[in-house]
């Protein structure tokens, strides 16, 4: 019998075991069809194959390495690769998370011939995955350990080039010797950063996985993709074209982490003085990296994005203004393979634990008021890295690191939930303390997804760059919610129900999208351009049909043929990292936030009752805040007790097999 | 490659209003390249009579591409839209950068604005690929008006000499191991996709004498604030000419 043409898919799952060096080919369809591909491929995969008890650095560890049926197509934004595995990150248990990357691997891996991969067991050696036009390799990596990640991905360009470059995932001296929060890294800066799957990497001995491929992605019904990827890339295009008003991400990007933190003048500084030209992943029409001008001590330039400005406000306290050292910090973090985010929240604690006399530099060997200097940073990530002195301690990441000094230090940790350091303010946004509060890390992606409402386009808060009017707003939260207070964010309505049903909708669009794959970043201002009155950002592509429409184009199947259905396969993926998350005995009790989030005020400018802008000042009030974690875990049809999806709910959802688990 | 660009790029730097505008100039080993690829040939083939054939044809037989693509490396972002573009329209929806006319090359560490670019075929003065198919299969398009060297899908039986004969690098030329045939940059009958597709507008469809397009388009990429006040125009040495450089070429 012949087999049905599978189209955007390539149809395999690549397994390899590196204790024995065997492999064995899964076919994707066994799953697609239910859970699309890159992160929901990787929750079922790690719920069929890895049981609770499995630490995030033993061997039975499965590193879930995904991209969905659009990466390497044309569909703009679509070279993001998804991980997953057990990760030794996040706290206060080692539980399962995801993390994702762009760039141009993901393509390249499939025009290899694979959708993903699974790599488990532990290899006796150093090696690399070489995989080329179907043919997979493990190579010694005795020559690469040790090495930086760039030096890694240089090496073996030269190794495997042939006349192009091999696309390189690589791990530096922080994942060989598996600190808890090491990254995966491809180019100048994609990297797989939060959830430490570096460090998973380092304990499987895997240095490296190379891709080359010459094969292709086949699209079912390519006149149509091309009709609306097109629409697509011009829509962006278009505001890339209006750099005046800094009407996008991209240009936000570019300016830097400055300009968001109010330092216009310091943000122009970096563009006109350390910056030369745009980076963008796969088909990507935004570029939201920027390469600098800035030369490191080994003759390389790069670029960076935002989360690589991790030292840059110790570095303007310490020099008065913005110099080259925060960007060479931050390279220097990425060679060795240290996630920055986590120094986003290493560094205050630190100080503050330093102004606490909780340990003096006698204890640790840290010269804390050298902050904003190279050698502070290069000492640090030194520290940290080869896990020396006190950074054996700190290798542990923030929170695990104040468990293990005590004194009271755990009170000074700007981590918000599961180990993971601050990022912008669930004080203001109901939706985003749900985010915090349930995601299974740090839920950055969703909250690129509300960026709209948040802040980023909304004329009323952000005059300068916002497109949507109070009126677009509003007609967004009428029609997606029936009503106009989801986008309220005063105080009487903070609480309100509605903004479960938001933060549950907006998860299940972000984890749908991300199995796909589409950037959670591109697209965004796209999808909310149909309720914009602004003529130029108008586009006739109601959303989010518009992921489904791409997907039924590039795959010519009906799995999901519309909005509707896009949100209810991320229904059914959030299902099943919950029901691993409940293995792993996750509970109600973690479904929390930090306690200064309760208790510190919190000063800003959101949208009010009409979409108008209203300034604001509040914590979190608990007992309201609960109630409202009640009513997400309501509206999902998870149990009170524990916040666990009930079999009716598994069950009604198709996922049968895993109800039948629980 | 990159590397090799870099290395023979020259930058000649005028004066005006706006500050220094920049044209680089890309002495491109063209001519050292296409003598040795030939050479090599001839002694590797053995295939004398097909190669007095091709030799036959003197550069005055081809016409000029009266119009081929321009780029400026310092615009390109390294996404890959073109060749996404490319892959896909001209092969069946079947997306991939080796089935693309046009290629890009990145090099993540680069130093210079080179470090990502696209590798269009600049419809050679003296057509190489054309002279080096033993079967014909190579022939200048005229009805677009722009002269474009095209492969004749029906003639072209997967020989690969073209892409031997192509004098980059990293070959203009690619082959399609599926269908045994050769693939080559045909300008979309006058109407480059990649040029229409490119985000960042780091390709421009353009021509001699006054290379206008390219003109034209410098005051917008003055605005933007992020690229280097520049359109860097890769050439090859016959077309410089015709623009009236080399001004300061040693």
């Amino acid at each position: 019998m012949p087999t049905k043409k599978i189209y955007g898919w390539t149809g395999k799952i690549l397994k390899i075991d590196l204790t024995t060096g065997l492999t064995s080919i899964i076919p994707t369809m066994d799953y697609a069809e239910r859970f699309v591909g890159g992160r929901g491929i990787n929750a079922k995969l790690h719920f069929d194959e890895v049981p609770a008890s499995v630490g995030a650095f033993d061997p039975e560890n499965r590193l879930t390495v995904m991209t969905g049926p659009l990466t390497g197509t044309i569909a703009p934004t679509s070279g993001r690769v998804e991980v997953g595995g057990k990760s030794p990150q996040t706290y206060p248990n080692e539980s399962y998370t995801v993390s994702s990357f762009g760039g141009w691997w993901g393509p390249e891996l499939k025009y290899a011939g694979f959708d993903g991969l699974i790599i488990y067991g532990k290899a006796p050696k150093p090696v690399y995955l070489y995989i080329r036009d179907g043919k997979i390799q493990l190579r010694d990596a005795a020559h690469l350990w040790g090495k930086d990640i760039f030096t890694t991905q240089e090496m073996l360009w030269k190794e495997l080039g042939d006349g192009r470059k091999p696309q390189v995932l690589a791990i530096g001296p922080a994942g060989e010797n598996m600190i808890r929060f090491a990254i995966m890294m491809h180019g100048s800066s994609s990297a797989s950063g939060q959830g430490g799957f570096g460090g998973v990497c380092g304990s499987k001995n895997l240095k490296a996985i190379v891709v080359r491929g010459t094969g292709y992605v086949e699209a079912a019904k390519p006149k149509e993709l091309m009709d609306v990827s097109y629409a697509m890339n011009r829509w962006i295009y278009r505001a890339d074209q209006r750099p005046e008003q800094w009407t996008n991400i991209a240009s936000f990007h570019r300016i830097g982490w400055s300009f968001f933190q109010g330092q216009k003048v310091k943000g122009w500084k970096w563009l006109k003085n350390y910056t030369r030209k745009a980076e963008a992943c796969h088909a990507c029409p935004l570029g939201c990296r920027v390469f600098s001008n800035i030369t490191d001590s080994q003759g390389r330039q790069g670029s960076a994005k935002c989360n690589q400005f991790w030292y840059e406000k110790y570095d303007v306290q310490r020099h008065k203004d913005i110099t080259e050292v925060f960007y060479k910090a931050a390279k220097m973090a990425d060679a060795m393979g240290v996630n920055g985010f986590e120094l986003i929240g290493m560094i205050p604690w630190l100080q503050k634990c330093f102004e606490e006399k909780i340990f003096t530099r006698e204890d640790t060997g840290i010269a804390i008021e050298d902050v904003g200097t190279l050698e502070f940073a290069e000492k640090l990530l030194k520290m940290i890295t080869y896990k020396e002195g006190f950074g054996k301690i700190l290798s542990e990441g923030s929170p695990r690191a104040a468990d293990i000094i005590g004194r009271g230090s755990q009170k000074h940790l700007p981590h918000m939930n599961r180990g993971f350091a601050h990022h912008w303010d669930p004080q203001l946004w109901s939706p985003q303390a749900l985010f915090w509060a349930m995601e299974t890390r740090h839920p950055v992606s969703s909250i690129h997804a509300m960026y709209w409402v948040f802040r980023m386009y909304v004329q009323e808060l952000w005059p300068a760059a916002g497109f949507a009017s109070s009126a677009d707003v509003v007609a967004w939260s009428r029609e997606l919610f029936g009503t106009d207070k989801a986008i309220d964010y005063s105080d009487e309505n903070f609480y309100d129900p509605v903004h479960a049903t938001v933060a549950k909708w907006m998860r299940e669009y972000d984890v749908a999208r991300r199995s796909m794959i589409v950037c959670s970043y591109g697209p965004t201002p796209l999808f909310f351009s149909s309720y914009s009155s602004a003529p130029h950002y108008t586009i006739p592509l109601r959303s989010p049909d518009l992921e489904s429409r791409l997907f039924s184009l590039v795959t010519g199947s009906d799995l999901v043929p519309d909005g509707a259905a896009l949100i209810a396969a991320g229904q059914r993926i959030i299902n099943v990292e919950r029901v691993i998350a409940a293995r792993e005995g996750r509970t109600r009790e973690h479904d929390t936030l930090a306690d200064y989030l309760f208790t510190k005020k919190k000063k800003g400018k959101v949208t009010g009752p009409g979409g108008k802008a209203i300034a604001v000042e509040r914590a979190i009030d608990r007992t309201k805040f609960e109630s409202l974690r009640n009513e997400y875990y309501r509206i999902n049809g998870w149990d009170a007790a524990k916040g666990h999806p009930r079999r009716e709910t598994l069950d009604a959802l198709n996922l049968k097999d895993i109800s039948v688990a629980v | 490659m990159n590397c090799k660009k870099e290395e023979h790029c020259e930058e000649i730097t005028e004066n005006n209003e706006e500050g220094s505008k920049r044209v680089a100039l890309m002495s491109s080993r063209r001519e050292f390249l296409r003598n040795t690829s030939i050479g090599a040939f001839i002694l590797a083939s053995g295939l004398v009579p097909v190669e007095e054939a091709a030799a036959g044809k003197k550069s005055a037989d081809v016409p000029k591409a009266m119009k081929f693509l321009v780029f400026d490396p310092a615009l390109c972002t390294g996404c890959g839209t073109c060749q996404m573009a490319c892959s896909t329209l001209w092969n069946n929806g079947k997306a991939s950068p080796a089935l693309s006319r046009v290629t890009v090359s990145r090099n993540p560490f680069g130093t210079s604005d080179n470090n990502y670019s696209p590798n269009p075929c600049l419809q050679c003065v003296d057509a190489p690929c054309l002279k080096a198919c033993p079967l014909g299969a190579i022939k200048v398009e005229k009805k677009s008006g722009a002269n474009a060297r095209v492969i004749d899908e029906k003639l072209c039986k997967g020989v690969r000499k073209c892409i031997e004969a192509c004098p980059y690098e990293e070959k203009r030329i690619t082959y399609d191991a599926e269908r045994n045939k050769a693939l080559k940059c045909h300008l979309c009958n006058g109407d480059p996709q990649c040029v229409k597709w490119c985000p960042n507008g780091a390709l421009r469809f353009s021509g001699p004498p006054d290379f206008s397009p390219v003109v034209e388009y410098l005051p917008q990429v003055t605005k933007k604030p992020m690229v280097d006040k520049s359109f860097m125009i890769v050439l090859e040495e016959e077309r410089k000419k015709e623009l009236g450089y080399p001004r300061e070429e040693k």
